[in-house]
């Protein structure tokens, strides 16, 4: 059989000649194809929520000075210029937590080198894991003793997030799509925070413990990264809130 | 042309078609890349690879829907028929920018942590039975490995060793694939976006393929009805000069087999439907030089047996005809391919 393509508009399949009329067909659908994909690729791009206004500034590495507590994740306790302790929490570079390599400095002064996470005025520190990072402090650090207050009970709406990723680390750092990895880092280590909304949409943070103020970890992973419901008592440790709840009550909405 | 392979050959039509693919495809990326960043408010970061992650999701879902839009078009108004040409590129195309969304997104969520990727994917989330907190990426997951098992078999290599028609089976697990994609766009981003836009466009979408698919059916069914036998178990297609001259009639007989029935040189032929290369319709290709030749690829056989004139080898079914009565009849039984039969000479004098 002959592999020469004969010039006849029916062999559309191996002949690149259109009849003219399949060829006006083709460019109007092309056309109208086109203008298609980028109209829907605009309403796609302009309809996402926000992003949040976290930040994670890797390249500024720094050297601070406070007192490490863990009750129940780790932080580093810092004086302020008004005399208030500010708590910055610690948290890894990767998903991983540093509470082990912290312990035996419970309660004591110490350096950390780390790179800053914000958002809002929540502070963490990703301690830079692959090299020195923590050492005994080189200066007088001011460690006045642990302020606690009990702020009553709550019912509250919100997300269990990941510190780290809400703050920062991820933009977004909540919702369905960001679960899987929110749920990974808290069982790697990451500290779990309660990120409250009320119905006005406005937004409160609170450190998530278990009754007694002790860590949670495997005990929500199931209920990371989906809007829940859970009651508890509010209990302020120096400038943080945590919201101590028993993981049985924490209910999907 | 034996039962080696044989690539189906490029033109320029296939490559400007491509083109205008890859085109599109930067397209949509670029448009939606740069409105997500232009669209930010104050004090917003955003995080680059979070944005390719939805981008390449996007488009990858969008090229899908397109491609499986493109076989009901066809049925429909031959116009779009050259649109089947590329399709398969398409479909590879559709499988990497799939793969570059699973990559970034396993990359940047599951990666960084001590556990392996893989792992930690099907690890993080195990609420098979909620809906609000459903996994699905693993449907992702799923969909994605079929559709790399349909851009690997999608070469005429493939074709040719699977035989056209289990080929074609298998590629229709593009709709299983389709589907597995529908739910996790649909439990996935959708369920975490407030817009309206999101979850009305997937449905739209769908609805759109479904209906094409269920248009075409139906359209398709009325031009293309099966023919009965009559009491002697041949079927009656009409008198001779309801076939143009050097073309076919395509017959559709009880057991769901097409007959292309040819007249050529006052004489009636009838042949399977379905080309030996690709399953092309060659009841839609013409008489050229004394063979009938598929419209697809141009392969050609001998309408009076069913094989392909020297040196090629390629065969396919033939069908008895007769003519009484003014009447071309065809036998539904398809004899072996390559048997020879003896067409039925038009007498045009008893037509008159
Ligand atoms: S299907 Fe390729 S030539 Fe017929």
């Amino acid at each position: 059989m002959s592999k020469t393509p004969k010039k006849d508009e029916f062999f559309v399949g191996y002949n690149a000649k259109l009849s003219s009329a399949d060829r006006r067909a083709m460019i109007l659908t092309a056309g109208i194809g086109l203008v298609g994909v980028a109209l829907g690729g605009a309403k796609a791009a302009v309809h996402q929520q926000g992003w949040g206004s976290g930040d994670w500034d890797m390249g500024e590495v720094r050297d601070i000075e406070g007192i490490v507590e863990q009750t129940p994740y780790p932080v580093l306790r810092t004086a302020a210029l008004d005399g208030q302790m500010r708590s910055v929490s610690l948290v890894c570079s990767s998903k991983c937590g540093a509470s082990a390599i912290l312990a035996p400095y419970e309660g004591k002064p110490v350096w950390v080198r780390g790179t800053v996470i914000s958002r809002g005025r929540h502070r963490l520190l990703a301690v830079v894991d692959n090299q020195d990072w923590l050492g005994d402090a080189k200066n007088a650090v001011a460690a006045p003793p642990v302020e606690e207050e009990y702020l009553g009970l709550a019912a509250l709406n919100g997300e269990i997030l990941d510190a780290k990723c809400w703050a920062g680390a991820m933009r977004p750092g909540s919702g369905k799509t960001h679960k899987a990895c929110a749920s990974l880092c808290i069982r790697m280590g990451g500290t779990p925070w309660f990120v409250a909304k009320d119905k006005a949409g406005k937004r409160a943070i609170f450190v998530l413990t278990g009754p007694e103020g002790e860590p949670l970890r495997e005990e929500v992973l199931a209920m990371v990264g989906e809007p829940v419901r859970a009651s508890g008592k509010l209990m302020r440790r120096d400038d943080l809130v945590q919201f101590r709840v028993d993981p049985a009550v924490i209910q999907a909405v | 042309m034996s039962h080696q392979f044989t690539p189906v050959q490029w033109n320029g039509f296939k490559w400007r078609y491509d083109a205008i693919v890859l085109f599109g495809t930067i397209l949509f990326v670029a448009v939606f890349v740069g409105l997500t960043m232009a669209s930010r408010q104050p004090g917003e970061s955003l995080a680059p690879v979070q944005i390719l992650i939805r981008a390449f999701g996007a488009a990858a879902f969008l090229l899908l829907n397109i491609i499986l839009s493109i076989g009901p078009l066809a049925r429909i108004s031959a116009r779009f028929k050259p649109l089947l040409y590329n399709r398969r590129h398409m479909g590879v195309w559709c499988f990497s920018l799939a793969l570059t969304h699973a990559g970034l997104t396993l990359m940047w969520y599951q990666g960084f942590s001590a556990l392996n990727p893989v792992v930690a994917l099907f690890a993080s989330n195990v609420q098979y039975t909620s809906i609000a907190g459903f996994p699905f990426e693993s449907l992702g997951v799923a969909a994605l490995i079929l559709l790399a098992m349909l851009a690997v078999s999608s070469h005429d290599y493939w074709q040719a060793a699977l035989g056209a028609s289990v080929w074609k089976r298998i590629h229709m697990g593009v709709y299983v694939a389709y589907g597995l994609l529908v739910m996790h766009v649909m439990l996935g981003i959708v369920q975490e976006e407030k817009a309206e836009f999101y979850p009305a466009s997937v449905i739209g979408l769908f609805c759109i393929v479904a209906g094409l698919h269920i248009f075409s059916a139906f359209t398709g069914r009325v031009t293309d009805r099966r023919v009965k036998a009559s009491l002697d178990g041949w079927i009656n297609i009409g008198p001779p000069d309801k076939i143009a001259e050097n073309r076919a009639k395509i017959v559709r007989t009880e057991s769901d087999a097409r007959i292309a029935v040819f007249r050529y040189d006052g004489k009636i032929s009838a042949v399977s439907n379905v080309c030996a290369h690709q399953n092309g319709p060659l009841g839609e290709g013409r008489i050229v030089d004394g063979c009938i030749t598929c419209p697809w690829h141009g392969w050609q056989y001998r309408p009076e047996d069913g094989r392909s004139p020297a040196p090629f080898e390629e065969k396919i079914s033939t069908y008895r005809v007769q003519i009484d009565g003014g009447m071309v009849y065809v036998h539904p039984d398809p004899l072996p391919p390559g048997t020879p039969t003896k067409p039925a000479v038009i007498d045009e004098a008893a037509n008159v």
